[in-house]
């Protein structure tokens, strides 16, 4: 596979995931009557479901939902892993004991459940998926910051700053923090092929967006219920769903690559 | 070494009561009288007034906490109110059949995957090897439930061979599916893994030897290569057991599987608290025994880290 192929490919799928949906002549939730079940065809690319919407816009609206939750999620689990993570490593003593037991709690816990609990306590919709999936991730962030910025914290222009007599938030936010991101960053894309699946694992069970809008796992669950008739459309979706996957997966190793030499 | 395991399992005390109390902590957020729910729906006034004297509702979150915690202790884990049953037997009624599902998928992913690993890393660099790259990349991006829906569609709608869902103690073939399903995202890591192991031993000085001396190729992979890559194989099995043994979810649900992923699903749906605090806690008390587990075979395995842990 060539260096920046997957990257392209990413960049098209989701600009066409943001404009297309705008010009199409269908709209998502559009129901016509006349025209239910039908394999694809030329005026329906990818076919039509149950309620004869069409199949192709419903799966690039699916993916605005899905490409929207999991980046909201790996944000959101960025933005606490860097903190409290950081926080541990930095502090060390009772900070760095309770955040990472807290961590290992978390991870003990099973992700998919921790959502589905989650989910299951504020209702489904999209701000208690994001969260859900966010919160069930910051933990292997966390870890990971800790361990670079108990590495940063040895390093001399550390021990410069704190002999200077810099106050500690500024050095962390200044001298540390900076010095631990990338690895950091690189770890956090990754997660963007699991959170995609955790979203879409949530929404196959039922506990992500609210119908008539779409995203990939509650279209796959809609086409199941007419698999003998139309298997079409439980199978674009997934396959939409397993190829987007597949194109953060290259990418991210190709970043891993890029920042630990022992990943081949 | 057995200092170390009695610390290990020190801390695991702590976190399962950490799982417990977040668990707790979680349902106690939901909105919705707890006693009403646990009663279920069509109770009268004075059985729900029973209901919340004996869970003691009309006191503090933190007395009822330390009321609940304090049972616990004593064994007494509460009843489900969907089922009207103590919550152990429920699980351990379930917990076999998710077992015979883990194992099958284990099993089937491990040889699998390590023939494809092995194959890979063998013939690296060729077109062989690109294709069990490809495909293996592709079985990790795939959801489960995808993957279940196809096969599904192809050998029980198309071929007629396998039933599409469903659990009958002692028919097999109701078990092929489900375990092939939850398998193949194992395949794909345990090949990843694999290749990715032996590859990077292949280049080790003990291997060059081995193929000096004159050993035959598949000598030096099987009794060299494979015992120093076996490692990251088994953590990457070991893991990926330990998750399937708490029961997966989309692919019970997929497979109509009665086990407990299923089990603790419903529970959350139908606010079942008892039930569901003993599953997490049953869940994580198995996820961190399997991670153990595999601690003390990476000592078993390699002789250094027995040494370094000391």
């Amino acid at each position: 596979m060539q260096k920046s192929i997957g990257a392209l490919l990413l960049a098209v799928w989701i600009l066409a995931a943001l404009f297309v949906p705008m010009v199409w002549p269908r709209g998502y939730a559009e129901v016509d009557y006349a025209s239910v079940l039908q394999g694809p065809s030329w005026a329906h690319p990818l076919g039509t479901d149950a309620l004869g919407r069409d199949l192709f816009v419903r799966i690039l609206v699916g993916a605005r939902v899905s490409l929207a939750v999991a980046a909201l999620s790996r944000l959101l689990a960025l933005v606490l892993g860097v903190f409290l993570g950081g926080w541990a490593g930095f502090k060390g003593g009772v900070v760095d004991l309770v955040v990472m037991r807290l961590a290992d709690i978390l991870l003990a816990f099973p992700t998919l459940l921790l959502a589905v609990a989650l989910v299951a306590v504020w209702g489904p919709s999209l701000v208690s998926l994001f969260i859900a999936i966010g919160l069930a991730g910051w933990a292997e962030i966390a870890r990971l910051m800790r361990a670079q910025v108990l590495v940063v914290r040895g390093l001399d222009y550390t021990t410069a700053a704190m002999a200077l007599g810099l106050p500690p938030r500024q050095i962390f936010i200044r001298h540390i923090m900076p010095n631990c991101l990338t690895p950091v960053l690189v770890w956090t894309t990754t997660g963007m092929a699991g959170a995609i699946l955790a979203e879409s694992g949530l929404s196959f069970l039922g506990l992500g967006v609210e119908p008539p809008l779409p995203s990939w796992g509650s279209l796959v669950a809609q086409g199941w219920d007419e698999l003998s008739r139309a298997p079409w459309l439980s199978f674009f979706p997934g396959l939409a769903l397993a190829l987007t996957v597949i194109l953060f997966n290259s990418v991210g190793d190709r970043l891993r690559e890029g920042w630990d030499p022992l990943a081949k | 070494m057995i200092a170390y395991v009695f610390q290990r399992l020190g801390l695991s005390l702590f976190v399962l009561w950490g799982v417990l109390t977040l668990s707790y902590g979680l349902i106690g957020l939901a909105p919705g009288d707890v006693a009403e729910s646990l009663a279920g729906q069509r109770t009268d006034a004075e059985t729900l007034a029973a209901m919340r004297e004996k869970l003691g509702i009309e006191q503090d979150p933190l007395t009822r906490y330390w009321l609940y915690m304090k049972g616990i202790l004593q064994g007494d884990w509460g009843s489900s109110s969907r089922y009207g049953e103590a919550v152990w037997p429920l699980i351990l009624d379930r917990f076999p059949k998710t077992a015979q599902l883990a194992l099958s998928a284990i099993l089937f992913a491990t040889l699998i995957g390590m023939a494809l690993g092995i194959t890979a890393s063998v013939f690296q660099g060729s077109r062989i090897d690109r294709l069990i790259t490809f495909a293996s990349l592709a079985g990790i991006s795939s959801p489960v439930f995808w993957i279940g829906l196809i096969l599904v569609w192809f050998f029980s709608l198309q071929l007629g061979w396998l039933p599409p869902s469903g659990y009958e103690a002692g028919d097999a073939r109701f078990l092929v599916l489900p375990a092939m399903t939850l398998g193949l995202r194992s395949i794909a890591l345990v090949t990843r893994i694999s290749r990715a192991a032996l590859i990077e031993v292949s280049s080790s000085h003990y291997i060059r030897t081995a193929q000096s001396k004159g050993l035959s190729p598949v000598a030096v992979t099987g009794k060299h290569a494979l015992r120093n890559a076996s490692l990251p194989i088994l953590t990457v099995i070991g893991l990926d057991l330990g998750s399937y043994l708490s029961g997966s979810v989309l692919t019970e649900k997929v497979f109509a599987w009665p086990g407990l992923g299923r089990l603790l699903v419903d529970a959350i749906l139908a606010r079942d608290m008892a039930l569901i605090n003993a599953c997490v806690v049953f869940m994580a008390a198995l996820f961190i025994v399997v991670n153990l587990l595999v601690d003390i075979c990476y000592a078993v395995f390699d002789p250094r880290i027995r040494a370094g842990s000391g």
